[in-house]
Parts: structure tokens; sequence; C-alpha cells
């Protein structure tokens, strides 16, 4: 085997883990601040599918457009969620949190359901982002390269905002000490809404982004969000830099997997969950 | 300025505040002795919003207090320095003080970043540096800090000085007189009745979640059978 071809399969790495990084971004951030570990984060990207779908594949909007309106539709979902579902539980254990987004789940799937029935097609890819170019000597898709710079830029504009951000200072204290900032004015239920309506708006985006390549099914929420939780265990529940990493991890372990290991090509990412579970329970980026 | 009219509060079950009545009026600084486990920090925490009275009333400044969360209570004017200090470990000395004067209800006054660090040098000197790496009497002063830089009309300040080096504690008087002296009013929650007595005009004393006692500082630091009786250990 050529280092071309590792190369490239890299590329293909890199693009699977930006597709996670979208859903397992919102799910770590969300526990972070919040501290609800929320099963049906995947549904919301599901829905940012559906979403795109009918902005893009149905109604015929511009897909610039229909991208940020399915984001900040599941993102205004995912505040009214929080607002009315969420805030009421946060104070009790964990099995009630998870009970409840599990709900959610199957609301959310047979509200797809109901919505939009059965399967769809896969609407064109948006011109511009058409065709291949070539890369190693091989053809790579154009719009998989977009997926990978759109990872890459919320990664760097979710670093942007947490980081040099007075709000962003906010949300870090906040997720510290909600008691502490409370008392020094931080309206915390306010800025909770805040925080998951933007986990839900990232999952939303992701799910949009999937639409031109990939059949959107009710089942899509439970897939995606497993593998999330996989990343978010290997990278310490609650950090994003640990998200971004174990994103990495995953969608480079399936891309050589499926090169080297075919035959157990899932296999390989369930090990290297359980080696870190093993030696790094709280795992590899540890805190919040 | 506050007045607390018969409050009674529980942990649970537990009821902790038996009804408990005082004031304090604007400019004063006011003490609330007891030993512990006697209410004092429970006391704090139901006039700030964190734990909901079961009963009674609150007033500052004519606002009702009960029943607003925190930061509305925050916003109104009230300030909190709690005793396990609480400072934000994931942001710098700098950013602690910085983020309280900017979520600070109005925010402007006397109390600014430059004046915390001229009474706190050493503040200064660790400003880039992040919060959880200062020594626990640092972290005091930065807690007491982070309470001053948003210009409270009144603030909370719960054993103010526990753990601190005689020569910090010195510090601190100093400082907490220059609190009084540039208009902020003072609620102080301790045991620390020589320090109270350095500060205060005029304290209560709790035992059992009900107030045993009002009086002149001095009155109650003379008073040895009430020092004995609710106050020593
Ligand atoms: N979170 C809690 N849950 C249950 N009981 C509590 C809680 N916090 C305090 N208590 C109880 O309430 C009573 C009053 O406690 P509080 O902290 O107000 O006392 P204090 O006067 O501040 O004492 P100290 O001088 O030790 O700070 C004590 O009996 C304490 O055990
Ligand atoms: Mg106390």
């Amino acid at each position: 085997m050529d280092a071309a071809t590792l190369l490239y399969q890299g590329l293909v790495g890199l693009n699977v883990a930006m597709s996670l990084w979208l859903v397992a971004a919102g799910l770590t951030f969300a526990f972070g601040v919040l501290g609800i570990l929320n099963f049906a984060h995947g549904s919301l990207y599901m829905l940012g599918a559906y979403l795109g779908f009918t902005f893009y594949g149905s109604l015929d909007l511009d897909f610039w457009l229909a991208l940020p309106l399915a984001a900040v539709t599941v993102g205004l979902l995912g505040v009214l969620l929080e607002r009315f579902f969420f805030r009421p539980i946060y104070h009790l254990d964990e099995a009630y949190h998870l009970i409840l987004t599990f709900g959610f789940v199957l609301i959310l799937a047979d509200a797809v359901r109901i919505g939009w029935g059965g399967v769809f097609l896969i609407p064109p890819l948006p011109s511009g982002l058409a065709g291949t170019v070539r890369i190693l000597g091989r053809g790579f898709s154009v719009y998989n390269l977009f997926v990978i710079a759109a990872g890459l830029a919320v990664a760097v504009a979710l670093w942007l905002l947490l980081d040099r951000t007075w709000w962003g200072r906010k949300v870090r204290a906040t997720a510290s000490d909600r008691e502490m900032a409370s008392t020094l004015g931080i309206d915390t239920h306010r800025l909770f809404s805040v925080v998951f309506g933007l986990a839900a708006a990232i999952a939303g985006l992701g799910g949009a982004l999937s639409i031109p390549v990939q059949v959107v099914t009710p089942g899509v929420g439970t897939a995606i969000i497993i593998e999330a939780f996989i990343i978010t265990v290997i990278g310490g529940l609650g950090n994003l830099s640990g998200a971004f990493v174990g994103a990495l991890i995953v969608g480079l372990a399936t891309a050589y997997g499926i090169l080297f290991f075919p035959a157990i090509e899932l296999f390989l990412v369930y090990l290297i969950m359980a080696l870190v579970l093993l030696f790094r329970p709280q795992g590899l980026f540890s805190g919040r | 300025m506050l007045e607390l009219d018969e409050v009674t509060a529980a942990y649970g079950k537990s009821q902790v505040l038996q009804g408990i009545s005082l004031h304090v009026d604007e400019g004063e600084v006011v003490a609330l002795l007891g030993r512990n486990g006697a209410g004092k920090t429970t006391t704090l925490r139901t006039v700030m919003g964190l734990l909901p009275p079961s009963g009674g009333r609150i007033r500052f400044a004519g606002d009702d207090l009960v029943g607003r969360p925190p930061d509305a209570v925050a916003r109104l004017g009230v300030g909190f320095v709690p005793d396990d200090r609480r400072i934000f470990a994931p942001l710098t000395v700098e950013e602690n003080l910085v983020l309280a004067q900017r979520v600070a209800g109005d925010g402007s006054g006397p109390w600014t970043l430059a004046r915390v660090y001229e009474l706190f040098p050493a503040l200064s000197e660790q400003r880039g540096q992040g919060g959880a790496t200062l020594s626990g009497g640092q972290q005091k002063m930065l807690a007491l800090g982070r309470g001053l830089v948003a210009n409270p009309r009144l603030l909370l300040l719960d054993e103010a000085v526990e753990g601190l080096a005689p020569i910090v504690v010195q510090r601190f008087v100093d400082v907490v007189r220059e609190v009084a002296t540039s208009g902020i009013t003072l609620l102080l929650a301790d045991q620390n009745l020589r320090f109270a007595r350095q500060v205060a005009q005029r304290g209560y004393i709790i035992d059992k979640g009900r107030i045993e006692h009002e009086d002149d500082i001095e009155a109650i630091w003379r008073d040895e059978r009430l020092v004995r009786r609710y106050l020593t250990v």
C-alpha cells in the first residue's frame, strides 16, 4: 500500500470525523454546562436533516439559505425543549434525564414519520459544491471537502466564542459554579436556554449538511447518537476539545479500519472505547 | 435598607431558621454572630434568594426579595461573598473580577479593579493566573474583590477572615472599614467576635435559628455571660 493511499484514506477519515464532530460537539457542550446528557441530541441532528431536505430538496430554497434555516429552526426547538422540559428536572437524578431525553428520541422519530412519511431521494449537490477534485491522484468529492471545512469552522468558532468572548467566560464560570454565577447577577436560566439552543443548532446544521449525500430515515438519530456517545466517552464527557479529538480518532479509525480490517471496522471503534474506559475512564481530556 | 421579618427556612424537612427578624440600616455595618451551625450562612443565603424562605418577609430598599432568583436580587444591588470563596477556577484572577463587574446590574461606583489591586497587591501580581492557583488567603481576597467591583449597595459577607493569618486579618479589617466608608452597607455573618468588633457597630446573636440578642457590638463584647453562652465554643 502506497503513501498516497494512506493519506487519501486519512482525508476520508477526516470527513467522517467532522460529520460526527458536529453531533458530539453539542452533546458534550450541553452536558458540560447544563449537566444534562441528552439522548435526543442525535434526534435533533435527524430533524435538521429532514428540515434541510424540506427547505433545500422540496421547497427548492437556495442551499446557503436552507442550511442556516434548518440550524436555526432546530436551535429554537432546542430552546423550547430546554425551557419547558429539561429545566424542571436539572436537580433530579441522571436517571430522570435519561428517561426524559430518551422519550424525546421516540417522540421525534414518530414526529418525522408523521410529518415526512417514507423514504426520500437525495437532492442534487448544490452547484459549486458538485463534482470532484483530484487529490493524491484520486478524485475526492468537493462536497465532502466542504463538510470538512464546515466542521473545522464550527470548531474554531466555538473555541473563539468560549475562550475569547465575555459571553464564553460567563458560560465557563456558570458551568463551573452555577450558584455563584447566579449570585453575581447572571441569569443562568436564560444562559442555559441559549447554550442548549446553540448545541441543538450545531446538530441541526450537521443534519442539514448530510442531506445531499445521505438518505435520512427516522432511525438516523439513534444511530448517530451512539457514535457521538463513543466519541465523548473517549474524549471526556463535557469537554469540547475532547469531543474534537475523539471525533478525529473515531473518524480515522473507521477509515483505516475499512482499509486494513474491513471485517471488523466497527469493532475497532468499540475496542478503542473499551481501552480508554479501562485505562483512562475519565476520558482523554478529563473534566469539563 | 434590609429588613427580615419572622423569616423561616428549611433544608428539606429540617427547619433551620425559626423566625429571624433583623434590620440593617443604610450605611451600617451589622454583624450576625453565632456558633457553628447557628444559621448565619443560611440567613444570608435566604436573603440572596439561594434558599427560598418557607415563611416571613424580606425587604430590601423598598423591594420584596422573597421569590426573586439570586440574579435578580444581585441586580437590585445585593452582593454576596461566600465563606468558601467559590472562585471560578476556569477563569483567571482578572477575569473573575471583570466578569463580576460586567454582569452586575449597574456596576458603577467607587470600586474598580485598580482599587482592589491597590488594596490586595497579591491579586495584581497574579492577575493573569488561574483562579484556582491562588492560596486560600488570596482566594478570600479575590472573593471579596469580586463582591466589591460590582459596587453593591448591600454586601453580605460570610466569615470574612476565617482561616486567615493574623496579619492578613488586620488587612481585611482595614479593607472592610474602607468598604463601609465608601458607602456600602454591610451584613457580616461571623463566629469571630474579635474581628466583628473591629468593623461593626451593631450585632445580633443567633442561636439554633433564632435571634437571641441585639445590641451595640461593644455592649455584646463586654457582656461576658452572653459571650460565654452563645459565642465561645
Ligand atoms: N445544605 C444543607 N442541608 C441540610 N442541612 C444544612 C445544610 N446547610 C446547613 N445545614 C444545617 O443548617 C444549620 C445551620 O447551618 P448554617 O450553615 O446556616 O450555620 P452557620 O451559622 O453558618 O455555621 P458556621 O459557623 O459553621 O458557618 C446547621 O445545623 C447545618 O447542619
Ligand atoms: Mg456559615
